[in-house]
């Protein structure tokens, strides 16, 4: 028996929404009926489906799956109305402006619909393999987790809303160094303790334009994260320390290959009496040349409402989670002499 | 797709000291000159693309190397059947050395360099891909350090070691592994197996597709499988071929290309989920043949380059080797369909 296809709508159709409706189009089990975007240049350059200038016009046409791909400070409305209506939704990051915004969501969350968020990285292929060793436990527990991820901004990204305060609640801790701050809770859990020094160190906005975040966790792990937008070449880096060795995932496969080609580092240490450590132990590089992490996290939606069980990967869970420790670095941050 | 190589600092010396590959290589010689039946051998086609075409190269201990002008797969033909080549690997003079010598003289070495690698790549590459694997099925270790590795392998709960010439201590192994004399026609249930191990199998197969077609009969939907072999299209097989001295039947039947060994998994229904070329002996295996031998011709960059351009310089290029599917050791993970 052939599966459900299930209708499809995209609120907002900026950089994300083309991803989304190219992962649509190339799913058999998705049909896209509907994008609404408020800006009329945009709708007039799009065809093949229903385009609506406001998202309770999408609503009304009752799709089976909402994807909120609009700024921060209009997805919890989209978010709650759609759930309100019985509608799944995937919603991308951040989960809003603030704490409040996921709280006000997760409140509208209801049995009968997914909810999943887009922490997209989760599902990216050097992501997933450094997941999958870690759990096969044959490097022992993590010890701690350092990260660095930036970019260098662009022509447009003075103008962006995405450095709005009043849009998109913070900088780039909050736009792109979540994805860090999640990934560090998938592989660790929670993070209690947060430190955060933040500065508007080039970029004239009223949001941060690098953050420094320090955690702990009550297991005694600890984490380190640079979150930048003037890391003038565009970087991201996770480094995994484990009792019995290390990973490192390097550069992302992306739309503009900027971050430069992924790979996994995987080494064991390689000697018990640290006096006779030589420090370079042999290492092992993993490149990924194909990336389906946009189709994987959808899959993943659509196996939740095939088999109805709960969104466990890029949960509601998680989005309140990585969201409260946005919130404690930027408190942090703000009661720090010399702050931002 | 995926790629690995590694960044690692050994000698092919430390696994294979050149002493006793030489007596192991001179015996393998007088075997399979006095154990094969000449009017037993088989013709076949080439076992990667399955292409009937096919181009004189060299003959190696009497026995004709043909190449694929399709998919450059090297391979013997015509080859011993499989009871023949079952028969030599129970019985040769070549093999027991092997076992008895070489395998445990270099034991620490080939734990730690060769074996535990693997161990670690089925581990991680299971937990990614199949992570409630249970029954996992070797086929073809008949030594013992290697197979009390495999059977070590705590992330399966059934082990079974599938070799019908395996005269391997029950006793050594880990609990939970069990040892299958038969061949793999005859042994396991069809869809009863999470994940295979194939090391260096394929190369000394004479039914290559006999032996793939078993491989996913016994695998369930889903299920891995872990091959590693030298490869035809790696830097010393092209710059030495028929002076390559790792090349002899045998133990090298099958040369796959990394088109045709590609080709061979995706025409039984496999997708190649890994493949690599993490060989770390390219480049000293050309210097020592060369220095072996002085009337062996390398192309005039390559003569350059390990002549002048010291250790490091041929480290790098060995690396470059692995980054670009170049080098001669291949290693396939692919999933069933």
């Amino acid at each position: 028996m052939s599966k459900p296809v299930f209708t499809c709508g995209i609120a907002g159709y900026g950089y994300m929404g083309e991803i989304r409706k190219q992962v649509i189009e190339k799913s058999d089990r998705l049909e896209l009926i509907g994008i609404s975007d408020i800006n009329a240049n945009t709708r007039q350059e799009l065809s093949g489906c229903a385009v609506l200038s406001t998202t309770d016009a999408l609503l009304d046409k009752s799709p089976d799956i909402m994807f909120v791909c609009t700024p921060n400070a209009l997805s919890p409305k989209i978010c709650v109305e759609a759930m309100r209506r019985g509608i799944h939704v995937f919603c991308e990051k951040p989960p809003g402006r603030n704490l409040d915004d996921i709280q006000t969501i997760i409140a509208a969350e209801r049995h009968s619909v997914k909810l999943m968020f887009g922490f997209n990285h989760r599902f990216h292929p050097a992501v997933i393999k450094a997941k999958a060793i870690v759990d096969a436990g044959r490097m022992g527990a993590v010890l701690n987790l350092r990260g660095l991820y930036g970019k260098s901004g662009g022509i447009s990204f003075h103008n962006s809303w995405r450095n709005d305060e009043s849009i998109s609640g913070g900088g780039i801790l909050l736009d792109q160094g979540i994805h860090m701050l999640d990934l560090f809770c998938y592989f660790c859990g929670n993070f209690e303790d947060v430190k955060c020094f933040s500065s508007r160190a080039y970029w004239d906005f009223n949001v941060e334009d690098n953050a420094y975040v320090i955690m702990r966790n009550s297991t005694g792990q600890n984490a380190i994260f640079h979150s930048s937008a003037t890391l003038w070449k565009h970087t991201f880096r996770l480094e995994i320390t484990l009792e019995h060795g290390y990973i490192v995932v390097e550069g992302l496969l992306s739309k503009s290959g900027s971050y430069g080609r992924e790979r996994l580092v995987t080494a064991k240490r390689q000697f018990e009496d640290e006096a006779a450590a030589v420090g370079n132990p042999s290492e092992e590089v993993t490149y990924f040349d194909q990336d389906l992490s946009w189709e994987l996290e959808v899959n993943e939606l659509i196996r939740c409402i095939d088999e109805d069980t709960p969104v466990t990967i890029s949960s509601s869970h998680d989005a309140r989670r990585v969201m409260e420790i946005i919130s404690k670095a930027y408190l942090d941050a703000s009661n720090n002499p010399g702050a931002a | 797709m995926k790629s690995v190589f590694l960044v690692d600092h050994y000698n092919e010396a430390d696994v294979k000291p050149a002493e006793m590959l030489n007596a192991y290589v001179q015996l393998a010689e007088k075997n399979v000159n006095d154990l094969f039946l000449r009017d037993t051998f088989v013709n076949c086609d080439c076992p990667g693309c399955g292409a009937s075409d096919r181009a004189e190269t060299f003959r190696r201990f009497n026995l004709d190397y043909v190449s694929c002008p399709r998919c450059h797969t090297l391979w013997v033909s015509p080859r011993p059947d499989d009871e023949s080549i079952k028969r030599y690997y129970a019985n040769s003079d070549a093999e027991i050395y092997w076992r008895e010598k070489l395998s445990r003289e270099t034991a620490l070495a080939r734990v730690e360099r060769i074996v535990l690698p693997r161990v670690d790549w089925i581990i991680d590459s299971t937990q990614q891909y199949l992570p409630d694997a249970d029954h996992f099925v070797d086929i073809g270790t008949h030594h013992d350090v290697y197979a009390r590795c495999l059977s070590e392998i705590g992330r399966f709960s059934r082990k079974t070691l599938l070799n019908p010439i395996c005269e391997i201590n029950p006793g050594a192994l880990a609990h939970s592994t069990n040892i299958v004399n038969e061949h793999i026609s005859k042994a396991m249930p069809d869809n009863s197996v999470d994940a295979i191990s194939m090391f260096e199998v394929l190369d000394r197969t004479s039914n290559i597709d006999g032996a793939m077609s078993h491989a996913r009969r016994m695998l369930r939907p889903g299920g891995l499988i872990f091959i590693t072999g030298i490869l035809s299209t790696g830097f010393d097989i092209m710059t030495l071929w028929d002076q390559a001295q790792n090349i002899f039947p045998p133990d090298r039947l099958n040369v796959f290309s990394v088109e045709g060994l590609t080709m061979l998994m995706e025409r039984h229904g496999f997708n190649v989920l890994e493949f690599s070329t993490p060989g770390m002996f390219d480049t000293e295996a050309v210097i020592h043949a060369v220095e072996t031998n002085p009337k062996i011709q390398v192309p005039r960059f390559v003569s350059y380059m390990l002549e002048n351009r010291g250790p490091e310089g041929r480290q790098r290029f060995q690396e470059f080797l692995q980054m670009n599917l170049l080098s001669s050791f291949g290693r396939v993970l692919a999933q069933r369909q």
